[in-house]
């Protein structure tokens, strides 16, 4: 549904996007994973067509979207971060308008009209001015006018952000009822957001994608314990010796040492460490065992880490 | 044609729904109607003082009393030309709007194109409210249609060269403010460039710069003359606004 071949894009000196290629089929539902100012904005906007990256392809559909743009682009629903509203148009008004512009049939504009309305909850607020409309209700209607030409792929960039939690469940909830046979690509940096609603995630730190993965493989380890160190001094010294203890598995440096180790082992691992600890006078300030949530997996991911 | 027709169907109607139109149309109908109501007193005042009268009998009729210094007057609708023009790209910069124009199967030369003929349709609207006083010196006298007719083209071609140029501006920031700013000077610009003949002693710049003064070329039309060099001169002046609105519009998604 979706192809992604070497998308490139720099503002003046700085890389937005680097080399980023991925394909999706149908029916897939991806979570565009990263930090604020990782390209997953960047890299949506060349997908629907409203930015034109430096090199590289993108086909929706099979059409490129920079040779047929009108036939890729009426396949696509796209959801901007701040919602395309004009606060003077009704909500009404404001679908009939992006019907027309999506160049929706005549025919067919009014039971799509109507479909979007009902899947969005819209009726409330149907003949209300957008600008009277709550933050919630107006993510509602740029929902609304991501699906009303029914599109095969939807993609929408931090849709549950700004939003007040009993709203953010709400549109998790609607954009979950979306799905079915829809491609969806959704954005976010709420990493919970992505275990509720997607089966693939790709994360995307710095330009490049960091890690694309199915959900399932990528939270198999939350769950698992892990040794946090600090000592007084930080050295590459350290790190090494960490590493060559029997039993430790993984070292991750960031602020403190991150340490996956054998269950069975962590008594033996305790005294090797303390024993690095005197010899090196370099003093234990913590230790502790800790559990590896979601947020630790996408952190180390982020900051480059992943050796297994 | 149908998708810059939809554009320009949702900007006239955002005029309509915010004050703006309003408020132009009403500034400019009062406008009109102080200047109407002038030239025509003084065409009456001079009838009634035979020393003064004399003195413009040369002149004497409704076309060189009224008609001509009234179309002429009427250029002030092109200091209201920012207001009409200044929200066009501008406002969809500001509000992100226009990513989903942009993410919609449209063109940006449809996106420009239906811009810019909202913009057209809402200035003609404005001309037609000062018909009213053409058709009332025509019902009470018997001025020459000619200048009438050929004033109101000049006036409407000349505008359409300014309307792009407020099309460019707007489309160069995300400030409503400054885009109408940047749109009255560059037509204060055109506008007063040929009154440098009178400062300037050589013929050769005085002439280059009547050239390219869009009043210089208006003055042709309420002769009575439309002359083919001032209407290419004026439709290539729009053509050339477009054309960089366009492409402006298309580097922001390049760039």
């Amino acid at each position: 549904m979706i192809q992604v071949e070497h998308l490139t894009k720099k503002y003046g000196d700085l890389v937005a996007v680097n080399d980023i290629s991925f394909s999706l089929g149908e029916g897939d539902i991806v979570g565009f994973l990263g930090p604020n100012g990782a390209g997953k904005t960047t890299t949506m906007r060349i997908l629907t067509g409203c930015l034109a990256p430096d090199s590289g392809n993108v086909k929706i559909g099979g059409y490129d979207i920079l040779e047929n743009p009108d036939e890729a682009k009426r396949l696509i629903g796209y959801l901007p971060e701040i919602p395309p509203l004009y606060d003077e148009m009704t909500v009404s008004a404001y679908l009939d308008y992006v019907a027309d512009l999506k160049d929706i049939p005549k025919n067919k504009k009014n039971s799509l009209k109507d479909m979007a309305v009902q899947e969005c909850g819209l009726e409330k607020v149907y003949g209300r001015l957008i600008k009277h409309l709550s933050k919630g209700y107006r993510q509602r209607v740029g929902i609304a006018q991501a699906i009303i030409n029914d599109p095969k792929i939807l993609i929408l960039d931090e849709p549950t952000i700004g939003l007040d939690p009993r709203q953010v469940k709400e549109i998790r909830e609607l954009i979950k009822g979306l799905t079915g046979k829809r491609t969806v690509i959704l954005s976010t940096h709420i990493i919970y957001e992505v275990t509720m609603i997607c089966q693939k995630v790709i994360i995307i730190n710095e330009g490049k994608i960091a890690a694309m993965d199915t959900l399932d493989s990528l939270t198999s380890k939350v769950g698992k314990k892990r040794i946090v160190l600090r000592l007084k001094d930080k050295s590459d010294d350290i790190l090494e010796r960490l590493k060559r203890i029997e039993g430790i598995r993984n070292v991750f440096q960031n602020g403190a040492y991150y340490i996956e180790y054998d269950e069975d082992k962590y008594e033996q691992i305790c005294e090797d460490i303390s024993g690095i600890s005197n010899q090196m006078k370099n003093p234990i300030l913590e230790l502790r065992i800790e559990t590896i949530s979601l947020e630790d997996i996408f952190v180390r991911i982020v900051t480059g880490d992943r050796r297994e | 044609m149908k998708k810059i027709w939809v554009i320009a169907c949702k900007e006239l109607k955002t005029y309509f729904v915010l004050p703006s139109a309003y408020i132009i149309c009403i500034v400019f109908i009062l406008f009109s109607g102080i200047f109407f109501y002038n030239h025509l007193s003084i065409f009456f005042l001079s009838k009634l003082q035979p020393l003064l009268w004399a003195e413009v009998e040369a002149q004497k009729d409704l076309t060189h009393m009224i008609v001509q210094p009234y179309l002429h007057s009427l250029s002030i609708l092109y200091l209201l030309i920012p207001v009409i023009t200044m929200r066009l790209f501008a406002e969809e910069k500001r509000l992100k709007t226009e990513e989903l124009l942009y993410s919609s199967p449209i063109s940006s030369l449809q996106i420009v194109l239906g811009k810019y003929l909202a913009a057209v349709i809402l200035f003609a609207i404005l001309l037609c409210f000062t018909v009213q006083h053409m058709l009332f010196l025509l019902a009470y006298g018997n001025p020459d249609t000619g200048p009438i007719i050929t004033g109101y083209i000049g006036l409407f071609l000349v505008g359409l060269a300014y309307l792009s140029i407020g099309l460019l501006c707007s489309s160069l920031t995300d400030n409503q403010i400054i885009a109408a700013i940047l749109t009255f000077g560059v037509i204060c610009f055109f506008w007063m460039i040929g009154l440098f003949k009178y400062v300037i002693p050589n013929p050769t710049i005085v002439n280059f710069m009547e050239f390219f003064s869009l009043e210089e070329h208006f003055h042709t039309f309420t002769k009575g003359i439309i002359d083919l060099k001032d209407v290419v001169y004026v439709l290539s002046f729009t053509f050339m606004g477009i054309f960089i609105t366009y492409n402006i519009v298309e580097y922001h998604r390049w760039q």
